[in-house]
Order: structure tokens, then sequence, then C-alpha cells
């Protein structure tokens, strides 16, 4: 909670606290040779507020406020509507003031009830004109009997001020629901609350019920901000929300870019701490690639093995009986023999079945001879090898 | 201050526009390099997402893929036991010649002339070395010759055959004579040279 000055103003006298915590850390007061000087009597003793800018809260006295049910009034639904009139007709609901009534805003309690206060203008304007030179813009003013209803709780309570007693009735929500004058009793048979004035003088107990009352409460008037500060207020929010259009408008643009740059730091600290690792599986993976190519090619080869075996052993088996092989070649892709049969033209027939063999051809002219005492024919065969599957 | 001689409305048409201009010319300019820079960070994170996926997927598949390294490791090792080696292709030649010439004295093959083959290949790779061997052995020794050279557990391969008979009518009681020329490869492992 920040420092709170509370004022209560009376005849001849002001009084001041400096409430920081619900608690008492400077008090004052400053005499006042009559009604007309009130403001410079503030002066004087704001000059001794240990605090540079308090939020102040001024509490009128009994015989600088009023505060009554409104009686009277046309039926009307709208408290704002209600105030206005109040405000409006000021001298027929209050009793007149030689320099005119501030209006506070007016209050319907649970009965239905219209309440209003009413401040002496050029009390409030004196004090006003105090609090703003010395730089006080936060500034609440209310009746004294408003600001003690709202400390002192439900019940029936009896304020004394400038040689005036009121009895006020505080209902259950805190609001004031009766308000009577009392004649013939003065402030010496009130007593303050001893809990949070202890130690100091019981004169300073409005002042400090002003302090602690509620801002926002009931009767509370708030003065109009001057027209300059009226034309300041109204062209700082315009370049506030001009401000907030850019800044707006330039994070929508550059969201994007800022979210992948987000996320492109976040995903480059992410590889960094994962730099070893990816280290070891490359130089896994390529060190299985190198095995893998090595037991590939070594099982190719084992494939590749008995091939040309094979191929003798299933040439050995076609040729038509009775023939005799003069000679035998074959590499990687063709063959030959020369062979002597019977008839030459028989063996390429057989050659048909293997599979190894194919496009069996004679080459060359095919001769006769005679072979001890059989015929037989000479003839050279060539072919080419099957790819393997 | 220079008194200019401006009036209210002056100022205020001054004022707005130079805000105009102002904000044309940092629109104009500053619209396209957010623009620009924006699009360099989507494509900077695009990629490093991809990479990062990449990354993720690699880490995870590590320990399968060491599982997988040790496994094949083994299988190769056990095959390099099997394998031709020598310090160089010459060397693994050399050492393929002396296994042909022991299966050649075991099938009879009368060998006449070896000529070794080899291409250079660097230490720890697999190279292919080759001997031709040229001889003399009747047809029982060529097709126990063949088969010991496809079965053997050091794994060669006939890659070309040529077989010829001089006397094919001769008469059975003389003894068979085949020239044989057979070119064998064989798979060799290269292996580092010592140094002394």
């Amino acid at each position: 909670m920040t420092a709170r000055l509370g004022v209560s103003v009376h005849r001849g006298e002001l009084r001041g606290v400096l409430v920081r915590r619900a608690r008492v850390v400077w008090h004052g007061r400053a005499p006042a040779a009559s009604n007309d000087s009130l403001g410079a009597a503030l002066a004087c003793l704001l000059r001794d507020v240990p605090h540079r800018r308090p939020r102040a809260c001024v509490a009128l006295g009994l015989a600088f406020s009023q505060l009554k049910v409104i009686e009277g009034l046309p039926a009307v639904k709208r408290r704002a509507v209600a105030a206005q009139l109040v405000r409006e007709n000021a001298e027929s609901f209050f009793l007149r003031a030689p320099n005119g009534l501030v209006v506070t805003d007016a209050h319907r309690d649970a009965d239905g009830a219209l309440w209003a206060a009413a401040l002496d203008a050029l009390v409030v304007a004196d004090l006003l004109a105090a609090l703003r030179r010395r730089g006080c813009s936060r500034v609440t003013m209310m009746p004294y009997a408003a600001a003690a209803a709202a400390a002192a709780g439900a019940g029936v309570h009896e304020l004394c001020d400038d040689g005036m007693s009121v009895e006020i009735t505080v209902g259950a929500g805190g609001a004031i629901t009766r308000i009577r004058r009392l004649p013939g009793r003065d402030r010496a048979e009130c007593a303050p609350p001893a809990s949070v004035l202890a130690g100091l003088d019981a004169a300073f107990e409005p002042a400090y019920r002003a302090a602690v009352a509620p801002i926002r409460g009931p009767f509370a008037w708030h003065p109009p901000r001057a027209a300059r500060a009226a034309r300041l207020v109204a062209r700082a929010q315009i370049v506030t929300a001009a401000a907030l259009f850019i800044v707006t408008m330039a994070a929508a643009v550059a969201a994007p870019g800022v979210r992948a740059a987000r996320s492109a730091a976040r995903l480059s600290r992410e590889l960094n701490a994962q730099r070893s690792a990816r280290i070891e599986a490359a130089r896994v993976d390529a060190e299985l690639r190198r095995v893998t190519d090595q037991l590939d090619r070594i099982a190719r080869f084992s494939a590749s093995r008995g091939r040309v075996t094979q191929l003798v052993g299933a040439l050995a088996q076609s040729l038509p009986d009775s023939t005799a092989l003069v000679s035998l070649g074959v590499d990687s892709a063709e063959g030959s023999f020369t062979a002597l049969a019977p008839h030459a033209a028989d063996i390429l027939p057989q050659l048909s079945s293997v599979e190894s063999i194919l496009s069996p051809r004679i080459v060359g002219s095919v001769t006769r001879e005679a072979a001890g005492a059989a015929r037989v024919e000479r003839a050279t065969v060539r072919f080419r090898r099957a790819r393997p599957r | 201050m220079i008194d200019l001689g401006l009036s209210a409305r002056d100022k205020k048409t001054l004022i707005a526009g130079a805000t105009v201009v102002g904000s044309l010319f940092g629109l104009s300019r500053g619209l396209p390099a957010v623009s620009a820079w924006e699009r360099g960070r989507l494509a900077l994170a695009a990629d490093l997402a991809s990479q990062a996926a990449a990354a993720r997927a690699g880490v995870r598949s590590l320990t399968r893929l060491r599982d997988t390294l040790r496994a094949r490791q083994r299988r190769l090792a056990a095959l390099d036991s099997t394998l031709l080696g020598g310090a160089s292709s010459a060397a693994a030649a050399a050492d393929l010649a002396s296994v042909l010439d022991d299966i050649a004295r075991a099938s009879r093959l009368k060998v006449a002339a070896m000529q070794l083959r080899a291409d250079s290949a660097p230490p720890g790779a697999l190279a292919l070395v080759a001997v031709r061997i040229a001889g003399v052995t009747d047809v029982a020794g060529l097709a126990a010759f063949l088969r010991s050279v496809e079965t053997d557990d050091t794994p060669l391969a006939v890659r070309e055959l040529a077989v010829s008979q001089s006397e094919p009518a001769a008469p059975e009681a003389t003894p068979e004579a085949l020239r044989v020329d057979v070119l064998v490869e064989g798979l060799a492992r290269i292996s580092p040279e010592k140094k002394p």
C-alpha cells in the first residue's frame, strides 16, 4: 500500500496524518486564522509531510460538509440522473453556503433512499489549489461522517466535531442508514479507536479515518482534471494507442521470423549437445558400410565359384555317345570345343539342353576323318555362356 | 531559435507530411528487409530442423547400429581367416600360387608354368589375385584339380579353362595326356605391412 495523507478540516485548524501500512508515520496540525485561510494552512501543513506526492484524502468536518437523505426527488431509476438533479438543485436539498456547494455522487441505500453529500465549495477550491501546488494530483474529498462510517463498522456511532455532534447508524454492509444531529453534546464525549491511535492525540482521529477510508466509497468526491491536464491525458492516450498499434503491427510482421530464429537457436543448441553422439553415429555408420561392402564382395565371389566346372560337367553329360573332345576352351563370356563324332550335327541339339550354354553353333567346316577303323566327323562348336542370375 | 513564420495549420500539414513520407520510406525499406530476414530465419530453421531430426534418428539407432556392426565384424573376421593374405597384391598372388601348387600336386597335375596376376590394392582392402597354370594331366587329374579348387575352404574360382588333347584317337593303352591351361582367381586380404 502506498502512503496516504489524511487531512481533516476543522474550524480554525487542519490536522494531518501520513499513514503507511495502516500505521501513522507522521502527524501534524496547522492553525487557520479563518475559513478563508484554510488553503494557506494546508500549504503550511504539507511542507512538513515527509512524502513528495502522497495520495491525499481530505475529510471535511461537520462544519464544512452536509450528509443527508435526499427527499422530494421525482422517481428516477438511474442514480446518475438523480445525482445530476441533486447537483443542479443543490440549494434546494442542502443548507446554503455563501460560496456555493460541491455535491458528491448520490448513493442509494438498501431501503431505496437516496443519499448525497455537499461540501463547501470555497473550502474545497482552496484546499485543492494547495494540494495541486504541492503536486498532489490524486485527491479525494469526503464528509467526515462518510469517512468515519467506513471505518466504524455496523452499529450506532457518535461523531463530535467543531462543537457539533451527530449520531450515525451504519448498516451491515458498511453504509450509513441513518444520521441525526445531537444538540448539546461536545466532542470530548467521543473516543477514538485506541489500538490505532495509541500515543496520538484523539484530535487526529478524523484525519486518520480520512486516510484509511475507501477512495471509491460512497460520497467520495474526486476533483475534475484541469483542462490542460485533460488535453495532455487525451494526447497521451492517442500517442499510447498509436504506439501500441505500431508495436502490434511490427510484432505481427516479425513474429514468424522471431519464432523461426528462436527455433533455430534451440535446434542449434540441441545439435551442439548431440555433436559427439552424431560423430559416433557417423563413424559407426561408415564402418558398417565398409564391413557390409566387404561381406557382399565375398558373398558375390563365393556365388561365382564352380561355374566353369559345372559347365564342363554339363557338357560331358550332354554330348552324344562316341564323341571325343579334341580341345575345349572356356572363358568368362564364351567357349568353344572341337569334337570328333560319328555325326557332328547331332551335337548341337544335345547342347540345347544345357542351361549355361547359349547359341551353340558349328564354326568352320566339318571334315571327315578316319579314326582307326571308324569314320568320324571333326567339327568346332562355339557358344556363349549364360550370365549368372 | 529560427522563426519560420509557420501558422499552426502549416505546422500540422508539415508534421503530417513528414510523418507520411517517413512512414512510406520506412515501409519501403523496412518491409523488404524484414521479409528477407524472415525468409532467412525460416530457411535456417527448416534446415536445422531436418538436421536435428536426422541427428535424433541417428542417435536413437546408434545402439542397433553398434550391434549390427559387431555381428558383421565377427562374420567378416571368420571369413577373413579363409582368405588369401599378404602384405601386397603380389604377395597374395604368390600365396595363391602356393595353394594351387599344392592342389596340383595332389591332383597329379604336372605344372609346366605359372603366371601370377595381381592388381595393386591399399592395405586392409580386398583384392582379386589370379594365377594362370599350364600343365599336363589326364581326365581324372583335371577333374580332381577342378573339384579341389572350387570346393577349397579358401575362396578360389576357375575363370578360364582350356584343354587340348593331342591324340584323341590314341589307343586306350596309351597314357592320356591333356594339356591344360587354367586361370584361377582368389580373393585376398591385403594386410598392412608391419614396420620393423
